[in-house]
């Protein structure tokens, strides 16, 4: 073919001038595009009207050359072409149709203004154009492959996009963004700083140093525009890129486009619901309710319905659509076999409306010959009846193999540049965030702190009524060390010294009201001859009677209400009844084991005589605080990229979802990193929390741990749309799971179906391993301790499965 | 006549020192029965100079006046019925259907339900709006667009305000909208400002402006406009105009640094307006702003049934159609305190304990039914194999028995986990005790030791080591007893002399779990109601439909009110849900009086709801109130002494938790089921109090913060 070679041919030459053009070019674009100059002004009208008229020809040439390769499915000469295009959101029953049988030719070289009403269907096909999502039927061919397949470069280098929204970091500077989609685009750090300088010259923009959310409205647009250029696309999409935007602006981004286009080689696709300004497009699109109504150069348009606006041309338009849309309305809302029907019948009377039919008469030569063609590039009002393939998505051949490439793209290596520019991406976000920065540092050391102080210690100054009745008043209680048998009650109570606070009382019931009263945790009391009785019943042994045996007993009546510190008091009272005793009996040369308790606990298994409790939920601690820090900073990160609209940015400059989900991975690995050591260094150095096992583990089932919170966070935040929901699951999944993972109460002590659930949640079995480790100092071989890693392990696939899952499908 | 007049109308954002001009002594003029439309790009100082005509906002210097009054006025029915106002944004309900919309907006401006029906069959045929039945957010754009335009019609007003009505609007709508306004301003003295970036679709206004950095290029009707500046279009006459204030910006900052800055552009601007007025200073003293608190203050307890009837109804509509967080609502208490009753604080079961005995070859002798252990004779009791007794004596409820020959194996075992521990008893263990018992303090060191039960434990679970040393002891001492009750002896001699009665409070075999419910069903219910709360007006801050109530003339503080009543509807079904279900299905008992716990319970849940409003006021993104919300939340849970006793903390955290909104009332509530005490105790009525001043305090930042925004 002919006109391919030549094609071919100059686009070698175009390129290189191109690369040349922005140097040599540089002084005249500066001049045609700064503001203050008026005559630089009136220089770029004329050469703005000029090139519109240039661009009228072009076309029309354009026109009669594409002509005959539209019939192909593979179109060389247009940039982009889509091919009866259906698509539907929602479920299938109740369809909402956005794309309906749309053709459309954007030939390479040209402005092509993609006209409607916000809502038409728009940026859906722009999103298809550029890969982002799929069609559920007809094709699409962009720059000579389809988009989303390997080697097509769609999406990736050889396209340009500007979202609607300004879809840009704000705690960037401009310097940082230009970076970071340079890196993406894989260029080098000296061509971006170049280009980086070209273009803050050319849109005027301020200091490189500045950030982001710092610049006004219109400086933020022309540096999201900046973004767009940046690589020297060859397709160019631009989402609205004038809305709100100051007249001057406008016209100097027009004027840009204008002039990249005049090389042939670049093509720009822009969607506006600004119709007039469309007038320097060279083909403009009128799309209204998922079909194009119209695609021709603006004066043809403007000739063709006798005008003098666009927008006039557009409401005619409309209005015959929906005389004739009213009819089909009723009938296509339910399916499509219907809506075909209805297409058919609108064929049945071409000329229902009068203007349709002077579109017809009006028509010049080729135009004509364009409707007849079966698979004609134009569409008019009389558009041809086409029935739409049913649309099965996933028995669709292409969609297989799309599939197939992106598993290829998942497995391929990243490039260098992307990760390095989406790590500094997510490490300056953070950086920037000082709220977040304090969170995710200061909370985990705050809980850990308070954690310590405020849990697991023994209560001190607990009071106890007492009454003894050695005693002549309620001040002094005197004994001597020694054996010596007087004072005993006295000398007993010197050993309950440690958490109580006595308070002697001159009768038994003022103690026991003063229990009541919620004054005294409880009442003791010693009767008067204590010493004597207990001297008897020491030395009769099983022959003392009945009296002797209960004047030497101690009574005791405690406040049960508060079950932590009752229990603690009666096992005080009973150590110090046993200190006492053998301390006696030692002193008197008895063997001290007489007065034990012939239950006799010898040295622990595992552990001390004296657990605290810090120790026993100590590792359940760390383990949570690591694991849901991990999820609160996770949970939303997916989200707030996504409502943002960089996520669609980054992914039209071809990153792919798993390269976004591994740069998050590293950065929240490096920071949970930070995280571990300081949860550590806390509970283990400054509170002295017991460690008998090997620290490296300690610290790897940490991490793993914070891992495995991390993919949680991942899995919430590529479920929920709204970043409230995913931190509602968040907190939610919270309380459950602390009170079921057995941290602050053994799984023993659950029903059998809960220690069931209980062991198959993450938490679980990787605190008993922490647990073993760190108080048994067990090693790793042992299989209670590397069934939590196990765990651990598994869970973390799960989540990075079930997350990868789930984006694949939403992407779809 | 003038519907609004804005004179040299001066406004900035941020310090005095770099202010941020927004306004620069702008001057505007708009007639009654006319379209004005207001064209410029954004970020030109629009929505700002709207805001200062509807009394949102006030301005630096200036003056403004609309309908005759100045906005904000009390009386002046601006902000209010006088004005309707179409926000750029839908900033409708999404969870309304269209007939409560209109119905919502209707009764917010003060009409009867019937003339509301009445215009609303009027408006739906004009408008083309969805049937009636349809959900706002099922609606399309345009549909949605439409229904915000009935919105700001419903009620007639004088003046109506669009702003960028017909951006991203199909062609067909656009012209309808316009051919209506125009009809109606003919036939009325409705004057419209309509705001627009399209500047084209001006044409049909009676009068445009054309506003650039904070000033007004030019005002005029666009006949006059364009033939004053020889184009074809309005759009190239903006364009001129802009290529001149951009030379003139360069010119003016040149100037700025001689002359100070009440010289202004619009001096030198060709704007139709003359400027009689003395240019303002910044120092003027913004007056303005105290009047509109002052004003603010007096309508707090002025509502009208209308405005609160169609605020609630919004704020139930919204939560009852929105599943997700109705399920939150309704099952989250049931789940959470679910797992907690059930596995929190309860026996632990199903352990294993290992048990070594060297007085028994095997150990099927023990389960021998013709062995007996104690021989009665005369004054002294023999005993044989007695090890047995007590292993028969270790019930399942204790723990599984696995037995061992040697004790290296049971050691071994227990080394493994396999078993929770062990206890072993010496080879010769029956004749010392015998021997212990025959000879008391005499008796030789050797039985001493071998009359003992050695039990070595694992505790490094601090728990179930606890639970099994407690058990362990009991067992023995019934052992004891038994014993020596078959020996005729006095059972006081095996015991220790130191004697448990019954506890005054409480029983003796209390459990962990009763310990730390009330803390944990209070938490559970403040911070439900927290989480409930801590989001809603931030929501409708950025739904917008919180500027779009305000400016119909509705206080924030009514909008707070509105609030606080539904969620104490909600609030008290869900404490009465709790309480139904602690009670019924976990039986939990009380022994004090259920009508104080109740009344805590949901003073605990006003409490965390005005805690959530709180948030809600003060963060500007749901992110920021979770976090907030997230970040209280964990540290008062271990603060409270929910899981551990207060009297173990150092003594400085201690008397800082009691402060705590918790602290005292979960103490309080522990009163009351445990203790019986009636609410006239002081240690009981406290923790009422405590609640109570937190509620005010909340209440009062939440006052103070709302009336702040507004």
């Amino acid at each position: 073919m002919a006109p391919k070679k030549e094609s071919t041919l100059s686009h070698h030459q175009q390129q290189q001038q191109q690369q040349q053009q922005p140097v040599l070019d540089f002084e005249r674009i500066k001049r045609h595009f700064s503001w203050s100059d008026p005559s630089a002004i009136i220089s770029t009208d004329s050469v703005m009207t000029a090139t519109n008229n240039d661009g009228g020809t072009h076309d029309a040439n354009a026109m009669a050359t594409w002509g005959a390769p539209a019939a192909g499915p593979r179109n060389t000469q247009a940039a982009v072409s889509v091919r009866h295009a259906f698509k539907a959101y929602g479920k299938k029953k109740n369809a909402n149709q956005v794309l309906n049988n749309l053709n459309m030719t954007v030939p390479k070289g040209t402005i092509y203004g993609l006209l409607g009403a916000s809502g038409c269907g728009k940026t859906t096909l722009l999103s298809c154009i550029v890969g982002r999502r799929y069609l559920d039927s007809g094709e699409i061919f962009v720059l000579g492959g389809k988009p989303g397949t390997r080697g097509s470069g769609v999406p990736g280098k050889r396209v340009g996009y500007m979202p609607q929204e300004i879809a840009l970091y704000g705690e960037f500077s401009i310097q940082e963004t230009m970076m970071y989609f340079g890196w993406i685009f894989g260029m080098e750090t000296k061509e971006i700083l170049e280009r980086l300088q070209f273009l803050l010259n050319f849109l005027d923009l301020p200091s490189e140093k500045r950030l982001v959310k710092n610049l006004s409205g219109g400086q933020q647009r022309r540096v999201s525009f900046a973004v767009a250029l940046m690589h020297d696309p060859e397709l160019l999409i631009l989402d609205e890129p004038t809305v709100g935007v100051d007249p001057l602006l406008r016209q100097s981004i027009w004027n840009h486009l204008v002039h990249i286009t005049k090389a042939g080689q670049k093509t720009v696709i822009i969607t506006t619901h600004y119709i007039e300004e469309a007038r320097q497009a060279h083909t403009i699109g009128l799309m209204r309710s998922g079909h194009l109504l119209a695609e021709e150069s603006p004066s043809v348009l403007l000739t063709m319905y006798k005008c003098i606006s666009l927008e006039e041309v557009f409401l005619k338009l409309s209005r015959i659509q929906s005389q004739k849309g009213d009819v089909t309305h009723v009938n296509f809302s339910n399916n499509i076999s219907l809506h075909a029907m209805a297409f058919g019948s609108k064929m049945d009377k071409p000329s229902s409306s009068q203007e349709g039919g002077v579109v017809g008469l009006n028509f010049h030569q080729s135009k004509e010959v364009l409707i007849n063609d079966s698979n004609g590039s134009i569409y008019t009002l009389n558009q041809e009846p086409y029935n739409p393939p049913p649309s099965k998505r996933n028995n669709n051949p292409n969609d297989e193999e799309s599939c197939q490439d992106c598993y290829a793209s998942l497995c391929k290596v990243t490039s260098k540049g992307k990760i390095r520019a989406l790590l500094t991406k997510n490490m300056l976000r953070m950086w920037r965030n000082v709220g977040v920065m304090l969170f995710i540092f200061a909370l985990p050391v705050m809980q850990v702190i308070l954690f310590c102080l405020a849990i697991g210690r023994d209560p001190q100054g607990l009071n106890l009524a007492i009454v003894n009745g050695e005693m002549n008043d309620t001040e002094t209680c005197f004994w001597e060390d020694g054996c010596h048998f007087a004072n005993l009650g006295c000398r007993y109570l010197n050993h309950l010294n440690t958490t109580v606070v006595k308070t002697y009382y001159e009768n038994i019931e003022d103690a026991k009201a003063a229990v009541r009263n919620g004054d005294a945790w409880g009442a003791l009391y010693i009767t008067e001859n204590f010493t004597d009785a207990f001297t008897a019943r020491a030395a009769l042994g099983r022959d003392s009677d009945d009296e002797t045996l209960e004047q030497s007993e101690v009574k005791v009546w405690l406040d049960m209400s508060n079950q932590q510190i009752g229990v603690m008091l009666n096992r005080d009272i009973q150590l110090a009844y046993r200190d006492f005793a053998m301390g006696l009996l030692g002193q008197c040369g008895n063997n001290p084991k007489l007065g034990d308790v012939p239950i006799q606990f010898r040295d622990p298994i595992y552990g001390t005589m004296n657990p605290s409790f810090t120790d026993f939920v100590a590792p359940g601690v760390i383990l949570t605080i690591v694991f849901f820090l991990a999820v609160a900073l996770t949970s939303s990160a997916l989200i707030i990229e996504r409502t943002e609209g960089l996520l669609d940015r980054s992914w039209v400059a071809g990153v792919s979802p798993g390269e976004i989900l591994f740069s998050h991975v590293v950065t929240q690995f490096v920071v949970m990193c930070g995280q571990t050591a300081l949860v550590l260094i806390f509970m283990l150095v400054v509170f002295g929390v017991t460690n008998n096992g090997d620290l490296f583990w300690v610290i790897v089932l940490t991490l793993l741990q914070g891992m495995c919170g991390m993919c949680f966070g991942f899995l919430i935040s590529s479920v929920c749309e709204l970043e409230r929901n995913a931190i509602q699951l968040a907190l939610g999944s919270f309380y459950p799971t602390l009170l079921l993972s057995g941290v602050i109460w053994p799984i023993e002590g659950m029903p059998v179906v809960l220690r069931y659930i209980s062991l198959c949640l993450p938490l679980t079995l990787a605190t008993s391993s922490l647990r073993s480790i760190l108080t048994r100092g067990w090693a790793i071989y042992e299989s209670d301790v590397y069934i939590g890693y196990l765990s651990t392990l598994s869970w973390i696939l799960g989540f990075l499965i079930l997350t990868l899952l789930v984006l694949r499908a939403k992407r779809g | 006549m003038a519907a609004v007049e804005v004179r040299n109308g001066y406004k900035y954002y941020g310090s005095k020192s770099n202010p941020k001009i927004v306004l620069n002594q702008l001057n505007m003029n708009v007639m009654r029965g006319s379209i004005y439309g207001l064209l410029g790009a954004s970020g030109c100082g629009k929505t700002t100079l709207l805001s200062c005509i509807v009394g949102q906002r006030c301005l630096n210097g200036g003056e403004v006046n609309v309908l005759g009054v100045k906005p904000g006025l009390p009386g002046s029915g601006v902000p209010g019925s006088r004005v309707g106002f179409m926000p750029q944004e839908i900033a409708l309900v999404g969870e309304m259907t269209v007939k409560e919309t209109v119905f919502y907006f209707g009764r917010i401006y003060g009409l009867t339900d019937e003339r509301i029906r009445d215009k609303f069959k009027t408006l739906k045929d004009l408008l083309q709006l969805p049937p009636a039945r349809q959900m706002v957010k099922q609606c399309s754009g345009g549909q949605q667009r439409r229904l915000s335009f009935a919105c700001a019609m419903i009620h007639d007003p004088e003046l109506l305000i669009l702003d960028e009505p017909t951006v991203g609007l199909d062609p067909m709508l656009r012209e309808k909208i316009w051919d209506f306004l125009v009809e109606t301003t003919r036939n009325s003295k409705l004057a419209v400002i309509i705001t627009t970036h399209y500047i084209e679709e001006a044409k049909q206004a009676n009068c445009i402006g054309l506003m650039r950095n904070g000033v007004l290029l030019a005002e005029d009707t666009p006949t006059n406009i364009m033939i004053k500046f020889g184009t074809q279009s309005i759009e190239d006459a903006f364009l001129i105009l802009s290529q001149r204030q951009g030379n003139e910006d360069e010119l003016v900052q040149i100037l700025d640094q001689n002359r100070n800055q009440a010289s202004v552009p619009t001096a030198t601007l060709p704007t139709e307006v003359i400027d009689t007025h003395e240019p303002n200073t910044m120092e003027k003293p913004p007056f303005r702003h105290e009047v509109v608190e002052s004003e603010n203050r007096k309508k707090i307890f002025f509502t009208t049934k209308g405005t609160i009837k169609a605020l609630m109804t919004k704020n139930f509509v919204q939560l009852f159609r929105q599943p997700s967080g109705f399920i939150f609502m309704l099952f989250f208490p049931i789940i959470q305190l679910s797992t907690f009753y059930l596995a929190i604080g309860l026996t632990p079961k199903d352990l294993n304990l290992g048990v070594f005995s060297g007085e028994v070859k095997s150990y099927s002798e023990c389960f021998d039914d013709n062995l007996i252990t104690v021989f009665n004779a005369n004054d002294s009791c023999q005993f044989n194999k007695l090890s047995c007794r007590f292993i028969q004596e270790l019930d399942d409820d204790v723990a599984t028995r696995k037995y061992y020959a040697t004790e290296s194996e049971a050691l071994k075992d227990a080394k493994r986990v396999n078993t929770v521990g062990y206890i072993h008893f010496a080879h010769n263990f029956s004749e010392s005790l015998y021997a212990l018992m025959e000879d008391g303090i005499h008796a030789p060191d050797g039985a001493v030791d071998n009359a003992e039960i050695g039990v070595h434990i694992d505790m490094t679970d601090q728990q179930v080591a606890f639970f099994m040393q407690r058990k362990l002891r009991d067992k023995f001492s019934n052992f004891m007893e038994k014993v020596v009750e078959e020996c005729n002896a006095s059972k006081a001699l095996v015991e220790l002399p130191v004697q448990f009665q019954d506890p005054i409070y409480g029983s003796n075999d209390i459990e962990f779990q009763q310990y730390c419910a009330p803390g944990v069903v209070m938490t559970m219910v403040f911070f439900l109601a927290t989480l409930m709360t801590a989001t809603v007006f931030i929501s409708e801050r950025m739904d917008g439909i919180w500027d779009r109530t305000l400016l119909a003339g509705v206080s924030a503080t009514e909008m707070l009110w509105a609030h606080l009543l539904t969620q104490l509807i909600i609030m008290t079904l869900q404490s009465f849900e709790v309480i139904m279900f602690i009670g019924l299905v976990f039986d939990t008992y009380n022994k004090g009086d259920t009508m104080t716990l109740i009344g805590l319970l949901t003073m605990t849940a006003f409490c965390g709801m005005l805690f959530g409003l709180f948030i809600s006021v003060f963060c500007k993104t749901h992110t920021e109130a979770n976090f907030v919300a997230t970040g209280a939340f964990y540290p008062m849970i271990i603060l409270c002494g929910l899981l551990w006793p207060l009297e173990s903390m150092p003594g400085f955290l201690q008397d800082l938790v009691m402060v705590l909104p918790f602290t005292i009332p979960s103490i309080s509530a522990r009163n009351v089921i445990e203790k019986g005490w009636s609410i006239t105790n002081e240690k009981v009525y406290n923790g009422f109090l405590v609640m109570a001043a937190w509620t005010i305090i909340f209440f009062a930042l939440c006052l103070v913060g709302i009336r702040r925004k507004a």
